[in-house]
C-alpha cells in the first residue's frame, strides 16, 4: 500500500451546518494537496448541494451536547439561526467560505460532487433541484467504483 | 530557481504562474503568513479554476514552495 493519499471520497450524510462543514473542509484540503476528490452527497447532507436550502443549513442547537447549551434553551425559538449566525461570523474572520461559495470553491478546484440516487427518490427530487456543478445523481455502486483505489470518509 | 523546481513538478512558468507567485510572496512578506485558497482566488487576479490548471498538485502548496516561503498554515 502506498503511503500517500492520491484520492478521497467523502460521503456527506448530515444536512446541519455543522454536519457538512467538515467535509466541505476535508474535500477541500485534499485538492489543496493535489489529492482527487469525490463528494457524494446522501440523506440531509444532500441540503448542502440544494440551491433552495444550501443558503440556509443550520446548526443543531438541540441534541447536541458539545455546544454546552441546555436543551431546553437550545430548542427556543430563533436559537439555531442566532447560534448559526455567531458561527458564521467567527468563520468568516478565518476567510471559511459561506457553504454555497465553498461548494463553488470545490467545484473550481476540480472536485466531483455528486447526490445519491437512492435519496433523490426517497424525497422525490429532481436534477433541476441541484447546483449545476453537480457531476451526477449515482447508486451506491457507481460511488463504489469510483472510489476504487482511494480513501472513503464517511461523515 | 523557481524554474527548476517547477519542472520537477513537472509545470512550465509562464506569466500567469508568476502573478500568482508573486502575489503569495508578497501577502506572506505582508502579513507573516500565505493567503487561503479562498482569498488567492478571489484577489490574485486568477480564479480558483485556473489555479489548479497552472498548478494542478496543489496551488497555494507549490506556489507558496515556488516563491520560497512556507506553505499556508491554515486548514483552507
Amino acid at each position: 500500500m502506498s503511503d500517500t493519499i492520491e484520492k478521497v471520497s467523502i460521503i456527506v450524510s448530515k444536512g446541519s451546518f455543522e454536519g457538512v462543514y467538515p467535509a466541505l473542509i476535508m474535500a477541500n484540503g485534499a485538492r489543496m494537496e493535489g489529492i482527487e476528490a469525490n463528494v457524494f452527497f446522501t440523506f440531509f447532507g444532500m441540503d448542502a448541494i440544494n440551491k433552495a436550502r444550501n443558503e440556509h443549513l443550520l446548526v443543531a442547537t438541540v441534541g447536541n451536547p458539545g455546544l454546552h447549551i441546555p436543551t431546553m434553551v437550545g430548542g427556543l425559538p430563533g436559537m439555531a439561526s442566532l447560534v448559526t449566525h455567531q458561527m458564521e461570523k467567527k468563520m468568516e474572520e478565518l476567510d471559511f467560505p459561506p457553504i454555497p461559495e465553498f461548494i463553488q470553491l470545490l467545484a473550481d478546484s476540480g472536485a466531483k460532487l455528486y447526490a445519491c440516487k437512492a435519496s433523490v427518490d426517497m424525497f422525490d427530487l429532481k436534477r433541476e433541484d441541484f447546483l449545476d456543478d453537480l457531476e451526477g445523481i449515482i447508486t451506491v455502486g457507481e460511488f463504489y467504483k469510483l472510489a476504487a483505489g482511494g480513501q472513503i470518509i464517511f461523515t | 530557481m523557481a524554474e527548476e523546481l517547477a519542472a520537477k513538478e513537472g509545470i512550465t512558468l509562464t506569466d500567469r504562474h508568476w502573478l500568482v507567485i508573486r502575489f503569495m510572496r508578497q501577502r506572506y512578506l505582508d502579513t507573516g503568513d500565505a493567503p487561503t485558497i479562498r482569498s488567492l482566488g478571489k484577489e490574485s487576479g486568477v480564479d480558483v479554476k485556473e489555479l489548479y490548471k497552472l498548478f494542478p498538485k496543489g496551488p497555494a502548496k507549490l506556489a507558496s514552495k515556488l516563491g520560497g516561503i512556507p506553505k499556508p498554515h491554515g486548514c483552507i
